[in-house]
């Protein structure tokens, strides 16, 4: 009862703080948008710009995305000095730009121009940064890259390239879709790293990844007698992919740059674009209360609603209990292995433990994520979802493993001797008398610990893991939005973590054996 | 046959040797109490007889089977042998009467019924019926103490060991415990009690071993060992434990520290409670009354004496001796100090007969 009522407070404050957050950034956010079709209506004129020519920006904060070459273009392009701030997703560096953390930030024009359509407040300066082209890439070597160019080359001179540029920087949505992939791939299936992020050119729409730039891969692999599979992640998470060999090659709004071809072969650019800058435009700040709420409903709709965007929000949810639990489960049993290799009382099986744990105490898990996806799974084909596993479970192996050890260690030796004083052997002793006196110690904590991985889970996102955070990430890149999106994740984990708390309690009450009735079980008392 | 054999056991630790050269056999049905000061030795010898400890060297062979040889079956010697520790040590996940049934299930082979019934029964023998569905933690220490050794005999033992069964508890405690152990003394369990209480040791055992500086000095009968020591130390201990002393250094000193030491005392030689207080007012008027008045009005700052008090068999001949010679060094002082004439009128009165054995020592026979 009590714990039902803790449970309604915990989440009307919730509610409230998010009633409150809402409102302070719905301002900021000023969102009396358009539908979010991508038309070109909306678009500001230049004159209301804040600063409105590219001189302007000198001395100015510039938001950069992570993992792209838009600094170097900035510093190779512009002259003028520029704190670079960075960010990792679009529509973070649109609301960085709207909450006035940064005055501008250059982005792919068709990117740029969608921002634009979606978000009031926001405009491009009419000058191009640089003019810049796109292209995919593989790694050194590969002898895809010109397989690759030589189709592109096809289709630029057919016109079919042009035809595609036409029908995804349109204002008809329902001609937005790929081909499907009803030719025979005979020479085997490739990987595709891709944003998913940028659209018009990679996008995720439903479950499925779309774009530009993902139609023509579809082309040239259609050609080359390949199938396909695109795999969403973060730009940086993308580049690794390709040259630890995990993707086959990557693309989709990837800048071609003299650095990046040191690293990589890049085709021929299947698209010539440019990179212009985003920056706000002057006035028209305050929403009025009556676009408040509508605003909102907005803002569901688009964030969960359209496309049934809703159904990445689940399957990532599922994605992040299925690690959740895979990991707190198999890491409790590494937690416990770790437990009897020290009590085996072999010097250096204890001090291989120590090590596991230290290690593991003192990197943080994003690494240790990234480190076995790239570097130690590196050259096998192995799921993201499998290595994220791994490493939660290699982690929460650890704390697991100690918070046992620090229980059973605080049972009283003279149990143990008492136990075998009661003709046990020492193995019987560990398992009929110390495990269970120290159980009831650490399982609260243990509970606690399987909470706070939930959460950490979040950063699988690094390895192309599609989980809660990630799909978040994903419709944030579509409705160009941070602010919902944002807090309606933080608000799905909020939940299901007090809900997990609060199973997991229950469970442990049910087991707690002080909680058990005072009798003895297939007994006839007497 | 004899049922344990210990010979030339030694114990060695890499900065103390609690066992030197231990010759020692116990025949079956024997109660052995084991007596000694502390550190000497004596939990170390019943660990090692059933091996909690590891012996550096010697012999220990119990029922036949050599205890120190390394194919000896420990965990089917351990169930001819139950132990009892200082601290109990019940398994605080189970249920009173599943302490008692674990072991016999696993081991034994009972079922869990059987386990269960003879399980209430041995709860019966210690008087502890009614708690066999509560949880050890609601247990008194010698409630808990009990379930303990009801817990050794329900494996069904030879021999019993208990190592200062009683030292943990609150001395309230202490007879419950003792007396479920003095009845178990009279079933024809082979025991061995390493105890600090002298009265159980002479009264509830058959022989008598005194350990001090890990050897066993002596071993007899209650009689022999308490009454005519054949050995010096044997006899300095039995005197020491005996009594009571306590030394008294300034002219204000703790007295309330001092009658809680005395009455813990008095309460381990099972004294009534009305002389425990005829001795505590003796030694208070003595002490208020004379002493420190003395000190006071000849203005000694320092004041020394030596209090001890004998403790005699079920309360005759208890004795209270007070030395305070090294203050009062000669006759004239001594006479102002015990000039105090209704002090001395309380202190006759509190005393059978007193006598002065020699200028500054008087020995005071409580009344009984």
């Amino acid at each position: 009862m009590r714990r039902a009522r803790s449970f309604a407070f915990g989440l009307g404050f919730a509610l409230i703080c998010v009633l409150v957050l809402t409102l302070s950034f719905a301002r900021a956010e000023n969102s009396s948008t358009s539908s979010g079709s991508g038309s070109s209506s909306g678009q500001s004129s230049p004159n209301e710009l804040e600063i409105n020519s590219l001189d302007g920006l000198d001395g100015k904060r510039i938001g950069i995305l992570c993992g792209s070459n838009y600094d170097r273009i900035i510093k190779q392009n512009l002259s003028g000095t520029y704190e670079l701030k960075y960010y990792n997703t679009n529509s973070d560096l649109i609301f960085a730009l709207k909450s006035h953390k940064i005055d501008a930030f250059p982005t792919d024009e068709p990117v740029g121009l969608l921002a634009v359509n979606r978000n009031s407040g926001i405009g491009i300066i009419p000058k191009h940064v640089a003019d810049d082209d796109y292209g995919f890439f593989f790694k050194k070597g590969s002898p895809l890259a010109n397989k690759f160019s030589g189709v592109i080359e096809s289709l630029k001179s057919d016109g079919t390239l042009n035809r595609l540029k036409e029908k995804w920087c349109g204002a008809d949505e329902s001609a937005k879709t790929i081909p499907k992939q009803d030719w025979e791939a005979k020479n085997g299936t490739l990987k595709m790293a891709t944003t998913g992020e940028q659209e018009p050119l990679t996008y995720v729409s439903g479950s499925q990844t779309i774009g530009y730039d993902i139609e023509v891969a579809m082309l040239c692999c259609k050609e080359l007698g390949y199938g396909i599979e695109a795999e969403n992640q973060n730009t940086s998470a993308m580049m690794a992919s390709v040259s630890s060999g995990k993707a086959d090659f990557g693309g989709g709004g990837i800048s071609i740059t003299e650095e990046r071809k040191k690293t990589y072969d890049f085709s021929v650019p299947d698209y010539n674009g440019a990179v212009v800058a985003v920056v706000r435009t002057a006035g028209d700040k305050v929403a009025s209360n009556g676009d408040f709420w509508s605003s909102i409903v907005e803002s569901f709709n688009k964030t969960f609603i359209q496309e049934n965007r809703w159904q990445l929000f689940a399957s990532g949810l599922i994605v992040t209990i299925v690690i959740s639990v895979c990991a707190g489960a198999l890491g409790i049993l590494l937690g416990y292995a770790t437990v009897l290799a020290r009590r085996s009382g072999i010097k250096w099986v204890g001090k291989l433990v120590d090590g596991y744990q230290v290690v593991m105490g003192g990197v943080p898990i994003v690494v240790v994520l990234m480190v076995l996806y790239y570097v130690v799974f590196g050259s096998i084909n192995i799921a993201g979802e499998i290595v994220a596993v791994i490493a939660f479970t290699l982690s929460f192996g650890a704390t697991a493993g100690s918070t046992m050890w620090t229980s059973i260690s605080s049972v009283d030796s003279i149990q143990e001797e008492c136990g075998l004083a009661l003709s046990y052997t020492p193995w019987e002793v560990f398992r009929k008398i110390i495990f269970p006196l120290a159980r009831r110690q650490f399982t609260p904590q243990l509970l606690g610990q399987f909470v706070s991985l939930v959460k950490e889970t979040a950063v699988v996102g690094y390895i192309a893991v599609q989980d809660l955070t990630r799909a978040s990430d994903v419709v944030r890149s579509r409705t160009m939005e941070a602010f919902f999106p944002l807090i309606a994740t933080a608000i799905i984990y909020f939940l299901f973590c007090r809900l997990l708390t609060w199973a997991l309690n229950k469970l442990a009450k049910r087991f707690d054996i002080n909680n058990r009735p005072r009798k003895i079980e297939g007994v006839k008392e007497i | 046959m004899s049922i344990i054999e210990v010979r030339h056991l030694r114990k060695e630790y890499p900065n103390i040797t609690p066992l030197k050269d231990v010759n020692a056999t116990v025949e079956e049905g024997e109660v052995i109490s084991i007596i000694g000061p502390s550190g000497t030795g004596k939990s170390t010898l019943i660990r090692c007889i059933n091996r909690l400890e590891t012996p550096t060297s010697g012999e220990i062979i119990v029922d036949g089977t050599d205890m120190c040889d390394p194919s000896t079956n420990l965990s089917a010697m351990r169930r001819k042998m139950g132990m009892v520790f200082q601290n109990y040590a019940l398994f605080d996940h189970k249920l009173v009467v599943e302490n008692l049934m674990m072991a016999p299930i696993d081991k034994l082979g009972l079922s869990k019924q059987e386990a269960y019934e003879q399980g209430i029964e041995l709860l019966e023998t210690v008087g502890l019926r009614e708690k066999a569905l509560n949880w050890p933690s609601e247990l008194s220490g010698g409630q808990r103490q009990r379930v303990a050794i009801a817990r050794a005999l329900a494996m069904r033992p030879k021999i019993l060991l208990f190592d200062e069964p009683t030292s943990a508890l609150d001395p309230q405690m202490v007879s419950e415990v003792l007396a479920v152990i003095t009845k178990l003394a009279e079933q024809g369990l082979t025991m061995l009690v390493v105890t600090h209480e002298m009265r159980f040791a002479q009264d509830a055992s058959s022989r008598v071993f005194f350990m001090d500086k890990g050897e066993l000095w002596e071993s007899g009968p209650p009689e022999q060992i308490f009454k005519h020591p054949q050995r010096q130390e044997t006899h300095d201990f039995i005197f020491r434990v005996r009594s009571w002393d306590w030394d008294i250094n300034t002219a204000s000193p703790d007295i309330y520290g001092l009658e809680s030491s005395l009455e813990e005392y008095c309460n381990r030689q099972f004294m009534e409670r009305r002389q425990i207080i005829t001795c505590r007012l003796l030694i208070e008027e003595v002490l208020n009354g004379q002493l420190l008045e003395a000190a006071h009005k000849m203005g000694i700052r320092d004041l020394k004496a030596h209090i001890t008090l004998t403790a005699g068999e079920k309360g005759v001949d208890t004795v209270l001796t007070v030395d305070w010679r090294e203050t009062f060094k000669n006759d004239e002082e001594l006479f102002v100090a015990l000039s105090n004439e209704v002090s001395q009128a309380i202190v006759i009165g509190l005393c059978d007969h007193m006598e002065l054995i020699e200028p500054g020592v008087a020995k005071f026979y409580v009344r009984e």
